[in-house]
């Protein structure tokens, strides 16, 4: 059995002594890039927490396979900080704090989303990926004209078109794209 | 109502979405938005990507009638989850006070954490008792790195007299030989940018503004720098609403000038 799948299986079942070897192994690591990152060591704490939180949530009823699971991890726990910080931001309605298990909860269907677009994104063909990448950077159509080098904007213009058209097409045509949409953003 | 998405309404969502509209366009969009799922859809996904790929994170909303967002909150109520999540937690307990066991570095080492949030301390009174916006200005402004083309010139022409002058700490005169420049220059957008800077040094605020603006409606690629130096006069002036107004604007898009630096300034004074 390898690394990866001794540690889902440890989080699974609740097993302390191999939990307590992943704070070991990978805490670390999560604590000095959330110190880094204008965070403290108690969030990096609850990070870490709600990371491994999102591993049994997501692996306990059906297993995902994983490459590697401190990278696994270490994405997971990225992605939650970065929301944490963006909440931060926005919040300014202090009565309705929303608690832990709601916050995780939310995290993790924004985490479903993110993956969701970004393997549709990742259909598309190489020039398709890389004009989309640029146009949806903020990058006006003459910028990538001079970069891609395109005869003319109205070349670029709808080549942009035609490649988010597919982007959508992908997008719209997989069912659980009819479960995401109904998810309402803020 | 269906629409079939074509180059043009692309054209108007992309608007729409970076704040580009006036507002007769914006509020015609709108009501064209509110009766139009499709067009709904079409500006849900088109925001999606620009967060993927500007690093944002997109936030859902604690939405009651989400399902699968319900059941979710309800399976880590559950008992089964509570106890997971409390082995965890009694897990990390035990890490963390294993790593804090003294240790003669660590008995010394207190001592310098002690000292360490004293001077925090120190610096967050110190900053809250000058909570004014020029000590940022002071931080950031800089126009003796703004670029300088004496060299790169063979004969002396208007701009290069003003960057003398400048350079002579002479603003009156710099401003007389850069208001020659005329646009059809290749000198034009640098003669704004030291224009611009000479009127701040002589606290000419509008003036110096003016001379931003003017930066930002030009085509060069410089042209994002008339934001950031906009912003040091907003900042200089205390003007927090305008200060945040544009850096909002540098913060659109990742390829401006100053991009890291207005977003963590963004973040200081929002807080």
């Amino acid at each position: 059995m390898d690394t990866t799948e001794k540690y889902i299986n440890a989080l699974i079942n609740g097993n302390e002594q191999i939990i307590k070897e992943i704070y070991k192994k990978i805490y670390p690591k999560i604590e000095s890039f959330i110190c880094a990152n204008r965070g403290q060591s108690h969030d990096a704490l609850d990070v870490f927490q709600d990371g491994l939180m999102y591993i049994i949530v997501t692996q306990k009823e059906k297993r995902r396979p994983i490459a590697s699971f401190e990278a696994y991890l270490f994405v997971i726990c990225k992605n939650i900080w970065k929301r944490t910080l963006k909440n931060r931001v926005i919040k300014t309605d202090v009565v309705t704090l929303p608690n832990k298990e709601t916050d995780l909860s939310l995290f993790i269907l924004e985490q479903e989303c993110f993956d969701f677009y970004i393997e549709k994104f990742d259909l598309l063909s190489d020039n398709c990926k890389e004009i989309l990448s640029s146009y949806f950077n903020g990058m006006s159509y003459e910028e990538i004209l001079n970069v891609y080098a395109y005869s003319t904007i109205n070349t670029v213009r709808q080549r942009v078109f035609k490649c988010r058209a597919k982007l959508m097409k992908l997008i719209k045509t997989d069912n659980r794209y009819q479960k995401i949409k109904k998810w309402k953003q803020i | 109502m269906e629409t079939n998405l074509t180059a043009a309404m692309l054209d108007k969502i992309e608007q729409y979405i970076k704040g580009e509209m006036n507002d007769a366009d914006r509020i015609a969009f709108e009501a064209l938005l509110a009766n139009n799922d499709q067009l709904q859809e079409e500006v849900m996904l088109q925001k999606q990507y620009y967060s993927l790929h500007q690093k944002d994170w997109s936030m859902l909303k604690d939405d009651p009638d989400n399902e699968e967002l319900q059941q979710l909150k309800q399976k880590l109520r559950s008992s089964e989850y509570q106890h997971l999540s409390n082995t965890i937690k009694k897990a990390g307990a035990d890490y963390i006070s294993q790593q804090n066991k003294p240790s003669t570095f660590k008995k010394y080492y207190h001592y310098f954490a002690y000292a360490a949030v004293i001077a925090i301390i120190f610096t967050i009174v110190i900053t809250k008792q000058n909570p004014s916006l020029d000590t940022y200005y002071h931080d950031y402004v800089e126009w003796n790195t703004l670029p300088s083309l004496i060299e790169k010139s063979q004969n002396e022409n208007n701009f290069i007299k003003g960057e003398l002058a400048f350079k002579r700490e002479d603003y009156t005169t710099a401003i007389t030989h850069f208001n020659t420049v005329t646009a059809d220059s290749k000198f034009y957008v640098f003669s704004l940018m030291y224009l611009g800077a000479s009127y701040d040094k002589l606290d000419q605020n509008d003036k110096a503004i003016a001379a931003f603006n003017q930066l930002i409606l030009t085509d060069s690629i410089e042209k994002s720098k008339g934001y950031w130096f906009k912003l040091l006069i907003h900042l200089k002036t205390n003007n927090k609403e305008k200060a945040v107004a544009v850096l909002h604007l540098i913060t659109a898009n990742k390829n401006n000038y100053k991009y890291t630096e207005a977003l963590e300034l963004l973040k200081k004074i929002e807080e």
